[in-house]
């Protein structure tokens, strides 16, 4: 699954990047996440509870390891999330370009998907996926403000 | 005897009260004292080594009774038998590598089995499964038939150098010499996806084990329960006599469940025995998507050579067909596909290969077709096509290229899947395609109706293909007639019945010579308590072999009748007739016997049975053909496209077929009509889709499209009979009939209410989606 897409950041460049270094302000990125915690350097831990058409409430250990990072322009995150309802595994890489006082994010994510999300929640799972990835950056912009 | 039990009869259904008034045994309906639930834990990877399954927090949930993972099993855990080596074919490789109870190591497609759960309800087993903890270390997984072949693809299975699970060449003649003078070649790729068999009763086993009389009894929905009752007592150390395996009522089959040995079938008997309690375990329809096996993943380049008349002088073929993770049931789909090409057609020259390859995707074995529909597709594309470049009619090009009447038995000199020569023992096919353009209105629809469509606006077109079905191939099956001391007729066979009508057909087979109606003759099938020699029910068989013993069975009893009668009523043997469940001397309605009373003094308390004669009157008999029957027939549809919604409506659909002598005709046309409704779902609707990671995208049927009622129109048949030299009764299967030819159809009358400039359809199923796309002009549709 690829979710492709950009979303304008009310805050600067270097606020926005650092913001996203951030556990607890990546977490709001991230919709549904319970936990999120530094377990060395980069890489995060967490648990996620997320919904997708008939499979509700499932819950998710997550890992999260943001790398390649090129301050303020750039970093890639590794994200694998693994439950009863099935796994998610990729990689998303994140661009941050200047506009003005504001930042703009283009963000492409390839995720691989399987299980049960996959096999039952697969007609919802783009929309469901664009949508939480932009609810959760609408939730980092207000964090930032 | 009444007339309507004749054979040939529209005799009703002795089977329908019990199934319309809920009264039939299923599966689930057997419910044991102290019996527990299984549930499995599969693989949410299609490709992954297994490095841990932890099962001990769903062990410590109460209500928890045992938990196994592969290792558990100990000497018990292997692999399962390969069911159908492959037949003696010259240019042969074959790699073998069959399904195991439960992953060990490695996990190769999406719901393998992992664990089992045995816990006192389902509730408790599924909320112990969502407890196990499996620890698999992802591998690329190989999600496509041509990505199998790839020099970088992942192997799934580490014994073989590549995933090329065989490679096949048949030829007859010679294609190449044959040809080059050939005034017209045509050559497309075809492409066929899978499909699930979704039966309306999906799997289910109940495992009984009797500590005191050292016995296992199984209720499995399974087509062959002999040979798995064989297959089972071998496995758990049991003298046969000691495991009784009962396929009661089942909702359908389709080929699906002759697969053996399915993991939950040799893990619920052994955790019965070790547990000494009854288990029951029921497929969920999800489960059912992955742990059921499935079909019709193919990729055909094939050409076909003609003259300047539309004479066929050659076919080359190259195809690739998916087994999936595992390939139990050897080269039987593939080499379907391969022969069924061939058709009702005189093709003297073909070369055809194929290679089988492993996917991570689930195990592909026969689905009602069983690789039929592919060689159908490939073959009637082909000659839609060079019909439409020579300007020839495609009743035409086919009607030319018809084997005619004289040319049976035909030799295709290549071998078929049970191992005997390509040889159809007969067949008529003209007359099949003169009754089905009479009865479509062939003549009229181009030149009036089809137009008269259009000016009002209207896309519908016309589609009419020909086809064969090998279909009643051994080796054998088996049945035991008795008559009781009521007069009743008890009938026992081996093989299983899942909605083939076989109480009220093989009834009828045997009241017709003993003189009882069908509805007196009380049938036993799929219980190897009462019958246990024989194989099951697939291949469009059980009329065929089964029937036939049956039929011989019956004789044998009549025989036996007729000589205690004679006795009985002081006559001569050939003044006896048998009717209405009575034998009398012709012509003197004062001398007669009834059937029980016959079978009281075959059976007597005091005196003697002669030596050299037996007690009872009652015969065993087995058929088995020298090899299978060919089927044929023709199907013509008229469809029409809404260019909005790329949905199609079938307003006319003919099927007029030969399966050699009928012995019940309603029986025969609704097993046509479940054909058809399947071969709709093949041809428009039924795709499972897989993504590049070999995940099922659409398992479950809010996505994964079957046709409902709505779909399924009311279709028109009629019967050719060209009876089978192969066996007494001079029937032939039909079971898959209908199935067989809907893609190419379906591709046929969307291509012609398209009009000429209409993309070509080279793919299988269709669907509305694909549809829209040619609709739109898509150059990739």
């Amino acid at each position: 699954m690829i979710i492709q897409s950009e979303y304008l950041f009310d805050a600067d460049r270097p606020t926005v990047y650092a913001g996203l270094q951030n556990p607890e302000i990546l977490a709001r990125a991230l919709p549904g996440t319970q936990t999120l915690e530094i377990v060395e350097g980069t890489r995060y831990a967490g648990e996620m509870v997320v919904s997708v058409g008939p499979v509700t409430a499932a819950r998710f250990e997550v890992s999260v390891e943001l790398t390649d990072l090129v301050e303020p322009e750039s970093f890639t995150m590794l994200v694998g999330g693994k439950g009863k309802a099935g796994f998610v595994d990729g990689r998303a890489d994140v661009r941050l370009e200047d506009r003005g006082a504001q930042c703009l994010m283009v963000y492409k994510a390839d995720l691989g998907v399987g299980g049960r999300v996959a096999s039952v929640g697969q007609r919802l799972l783009d929309s469901v996926g664009k949508a939480m990835s932009q609810r959760g950056l609408k939730a980092v912009d207000r964090m930032l403000q | 005897m009444t007339r309507s039990s004749a054979i040939g009869a529209a005799t009703r259904r002795n089977e329908d009260h019990r199934l319309l008034t809920g009264t039939a045994l299923y599966v689930d309906d057997v419910h044991l004292e102290g019996m527990l639930h299984v549930a499995f834990v599969r693989s949410d990877y299609a490709h992954g080594l297994l490095r841990d399954v932890n099962l001990s927090a769903a062990l410590a949930l109460p209500g928890v009774i045992a938990a196994y993972a592969a290792d558990d099993l100990g000497d018990y855990w292997s692999p399962g038998p390969l069911l159908v080596p492959p037949p003696p074919i010259e240019r042969c490789e074959f790699r073998s590598a069959t399904q195991v109870p439960l992953a060990k190591d490695k996990v190769r497609h999406v719901g393998e089995a992992i664990a089992m759960i045995v816990a006192e309800s389902r509730y408790i087993a599924e909320d112990a499964v969502a407890l196990v903890e499996v620890d698999i270390e992802p591998l690329p997984p190989v999600a496509t038939t041509e990505g199998a072949l790839a020099e970088d693809a992942a192997r799934i299975h580490d014994q073989f150098d590549s995933n090329q699970a065989a490679h096949v060449v048949q030829e007859k003649g010679n294609y190449e010499t044959a040809t080059a003078n050939a005034a017209l070649r045509v050559k497309r790729r075809f492409r066929m996806d899978r499909g699930a068999s979704a039966p309306m009763e999906n799997r289910g086993i109940v495992a009984q084990w009797d500590e005191r009389c050292a016995e296992l009894t199984i209720w499995d929905t399974t087509q062959a329960p002999i040979p798995i009752r064989n297959g089972l007592a071998h496995m758990l150390g049991l003298p046969e006599t000691h495991v009784r395996v009962i396929a009661p009522f089942i909702g359908g089959g389709f080929g699906p469940k002759i697969m053996m040995f399915y993991p939950e079938e040799v893990l619920l008997p052994w955790a019965a025995m070790q547990l000494k309690r009854p288990l029951k375990w029921i497929e969920d329809r999800q489960e059912s998507f992955f742990a059921t096996t499935q079909e019709r993943e193919q990729i055909h380049d094939a050409e076909l050579a003609v003259d300047s008349d539309g004479r066929i002088l050659g076919v080359r073929d190259s195809f690739l067909c998916d087994t999936g993770a595992y390939n139990p049931y050897g080269l039987t789909v593939p080499i379907n596909s391969q022969c069924t090409l061939l058709g009702p057609y005189d093709v003297p020259n073909y070369w055809s290969e194929f290679q089988l390859v492993f996917t991570n995707k689930p195990i592909v074995t026969p689905v009602r077709g069983a690789g039929r529909q592919h060689g159908v597709f490939v073959m009637e594309r082909l000659l839609d096509l060079a019909a439409a470049e020579l300007g020839l009619d495609r009743a035409e090009i086919r009607r030319r290229n018809f084997l005619p009447p004289d040319a049976f038995p035909h030799d295709h000199e290549i071998l078929y899947q049970d191992f005997a020569p390509l040889v159809y023992d007969s067949g008529n096919y003209e007359p099949a395609l003169d009754k089905a353009l009479e009865m479509i209105d062939y003549d009229r629809f181009e030149s009036d109706l089809q137009p008269a469509y259009q000016a009002n606006g209207r896309t519908v077109g016309l589609g009419i293909v020909s086809y064969v079905e090998g279909t009643g191939v051994g080796p054998y099956e088996g049945a035991r007639v008795t008559v009781q001391t009521d007069g009743r007729v008890c009938l026992a066979t081996g093989v299983g019945t899942q909605g083939q009508g076989h109480f009220t057909s093989f009834a009828q087979l045997v009241a017709e010579p003993l003189g009882v109606s069908a509805a007196e003759v009380d049938v036993i099938t799929g219980d190897t308590s009462h019958f246990n020699w024989g194989t099951g029910t697939f291949a469009s068989r059980g009329a065929v072999v089964a029937g036939n013993a049956c039929y011989a069975a019956a004789l044998a009893v009549r025989g036996k009748v007729l000589a205690t009668a004679a006795q009985a009523l002081e006559a001569d043997e050939s003044d006896l007739e048998i009717e209405g469940g009575c034998v009398n001397v012709r012509g003197e309605p004062d001398r007669t016997i009834s059937l029980g009373d016959l079978a009281a003094r075959a059976n007597p308390l005091r005196g003697a049975v002669t030596p050299g004669t037996e007690p009872g009157l009652e015969a065993t008999a087995y058929f088995g053909p020298e090899r299978g029957s060919t089927a044929s027939g023709v199907h013509a549809i008229v469809l029409e496209i809404d260019r909005e919604t790329a949905q199609v409506d079938i307003l006319r659909y003919v099927v007029v077929h030969d399966c050699g002598k009928v012995i019940n005709p309603m029986i025969v046309e609704g097993q046509i009509h479940g054909g058809v409704a399947h071969g709709i779902g093949n041809a428009f609707y039924e795709e499972l889709v897989f993504d590049e990671g070999a995940q099922l995208m659409n398992a479950s049927f809010m996505d994964y499209l079957v046709p409902t009622a709505t779909d399924v129109p009311h279709i028109e048949t009629a019967h050719i009979t060209t009876p089978s030299p192969l066996n007494p009764l001079g029937v032939k299967g039909v079971g898959e009939a209908g199935a067989i030819p809907v893609g190419a159809l379906f591709a046929q009358a969307i291509e012609n209410a398209l009009g000429a400039d209409a993309p070509e359809v080279l793919e299988m199923p269709h669907s509305p989606n694909r549809l829209f796309e040619l609709l739109q002009g898509d150059p990739d549709a």
